[in-house]
């Protein structure tokens, strides 16, 4: 309990010691509030390090994966991982009272579980039953918790205090956490550490080429990386929220460009 | 009375008929655009300079250049002089045009048909801009990812004001990620341009995953 309390106090600490403070030039001012990035130091620091564990531990693994499988055989893979993650979607569709898409997903589940090969094979998606993902930031989002300041998890990388907490949260929901965990045989939950292992694996492959892509053609890669979470966050909780599809509320991208015209 | 309703049911519906057509004008325009850069950058066997040179000539026509710069450079825009905003938006264009024409040149590695944009719907907001979603089909991936074409009319021409895909818009991306350099380096715009063109050096020379 002592060793918790000095690990928050710690954190606290170094958050506040890498806390900017609001510049006083207009134009700096509102880059400081776009951003949403008060602990940006620190937050540059994570970035770098995570760099650097992608350099020299996690690419050369992803590398040697690439190298044995093939792209279908990848493909077949985040399918059947996809499909283990419907469980927990179907719990935060509930949680956000959207009872058509879990549904929906709990339609795709049983028809990929069974039809579709334990879930190798996407049969309810051919079935014209698109593929939803939910998580309980979303969820959290949905109950309009505010994303609080941008926040970069090391491995895991761009995230905000909301969504780092509906990580944690998602672990407790997840039935197939529980079913594998709560298993008395050793072999079934030896089973589930390889899936969550493989799963680590597949979601990194899946954005590597992104990454290389970002960094590549970036001025400031950091910039670059929390930009793109934050909008496409934005639009995966604006779509959970039901804004845009109808029209009834603006996008984020519906700023008007008349304020920058010449004068 | 019924004189008075028949005008205004006239009217409507030539009200009605002018936006419908304005709207398959700007559907044609995206769709257009979309083709000519399908058919000479992602399909054409060329070497890639000459990817550039055709995404150049279609994709710089159809933005608002100067527009474009203004924006991504947020509140800096308004203490720039003119003639940092030009060189500016010289490097800005180079830059737009070497990473999009470099990313349709990565994508024509896949088996790629002319069909790969397929136009879904189109709204106008209140800014009257239009919004054209399309979805584009890769191959290789599991879900069609959402392309939306902003088009604005302005003076009768239309103008290509944004390309958002999957929410991540153009502009937006580009105005976070120079406005957080003009923020570190005390708002010096010829700095951010020469580093521009040092990007662009290289870009211009590489395509593939790594430069």
């Amino acid at each position: 309990m002592t060793n918790i309390r000095t690990l928050l106090i710690s954190l606290c600490i170094l958050l506040t010691a890498g806390c900017a403070s609001v510049p006083t030039d207009p134009a700096a001012a509102a880059v400081y509030h776009e951003s949403n990035d008060p602990w940006e130091s620190f937050n540059r620091k994570i970035f770098a390090f995570n760099m650097a564990a992608d350099e020299y531990a996690l690419r050369p693994v992803v590398n040697g994966y690439r190298a044995v499988t093939t792209v279908g055989f990848r493909s077949k893979v985040r399918t059947f991982l996809n499909n283990l993650k419907t469980p927990l979607t179907i719990v935060n569709d509930v949680l956000q009272l959207n009872f058509k898409n879990a549904g929906t997903d709990l339609s795709r589940f049983i028809i990929n579980s069974t039809l579709g090969f334990f879930g190798i094979y996407d049969i309810a998606g051919k079935m014209g039953l698109p593929s939803n993902s939910q998580d309980f930031g979303t969820t959290m989002a949905v109950w309009n918790v505010p994303s609080g300041p941008y926040l970069v998890l090391p491995f895991l990388g761009p995230s905000s205090v909301r969504d780092a907490s509906g990580l944690v949260g998602d672990v407790f929901l997840d039935p197939v956490f529980y079913a594998g965990r709560g298993s008395d045989n050793q072999d079934v939950k030896r089973g589930f550490w390889v899936i969550d292992g493989v799963n680590v694996l597949t979601s990194y492959e899946s954005v590597v080429d992104l990454l290389d892509e970002g960094k590549k053609n970036s001025l400031d890669f950091y910039a670059f990386m929390r930009s793109m979470y934050q909008q496409h966050r934005k639009k995966t909780v604006d779509r959970a929220k039901g804004i845009g599809d109808s029209g009834k509320q603006q996008n984020d991208y519906d700023f008007s460009l008349d304020d920058e015209e010449e004068e | 009375m019924k004189k008075l309703l028949t005008i205004l049911f006239c009217f409507i519906s030539l009200t009605f008929h002018a936006v419908a057509a304005e709207q398959a004008e700007v559907e044609k325009f995206a769709k257009d655009l979309a083709d000519d850069i399908i058919k000479n950058v992602v399909l054409a066997k060329v070497p890639l300079q000459q990817k550039q040179d055709a995404f150049r000539k279609s994709f710089l026509a159809a933005i608002n250049l100067k527009t474009t710069a203004r924006f991504t450079l947020g509140r800096y825009a308004k203490t720039a002089q003119p003639e940092q905003l030009q060189a500016y938006t010289d490097a800005l264009a180079d830059n737009i045009v070497c990473t999009w024409a470099n990313r349709f040149n990565d994508y024509a590695g896949g088996a790629l048909s002319p069909d790969i944009v397929s136009f879904v719907s189109t709204r106008q907001n209140e800014n009257g801009d239009f919004y054209v979603t399309s979805k584009l089909k890769l191959p290789n991936s599991e879900n069609d990812i959402e392309m939306i074409w902003r088009v604005s009319d302005k003076k009768g021409k239309l103008k290509l004001a944004d390309l958002i895909v999957e929410g991540v818009s153009m502009l937006i991306s580009y105005r976070n990620e120079y406005t957080a350099i003009l923020q570190q380096n005390g708002g010096d715009i010829p700095a951010l341009t020469e580093m521009l063109e040092k990007k662009n050096a290289v870009l211009k020379k590489t395509s593939g995953k790594s430069a």
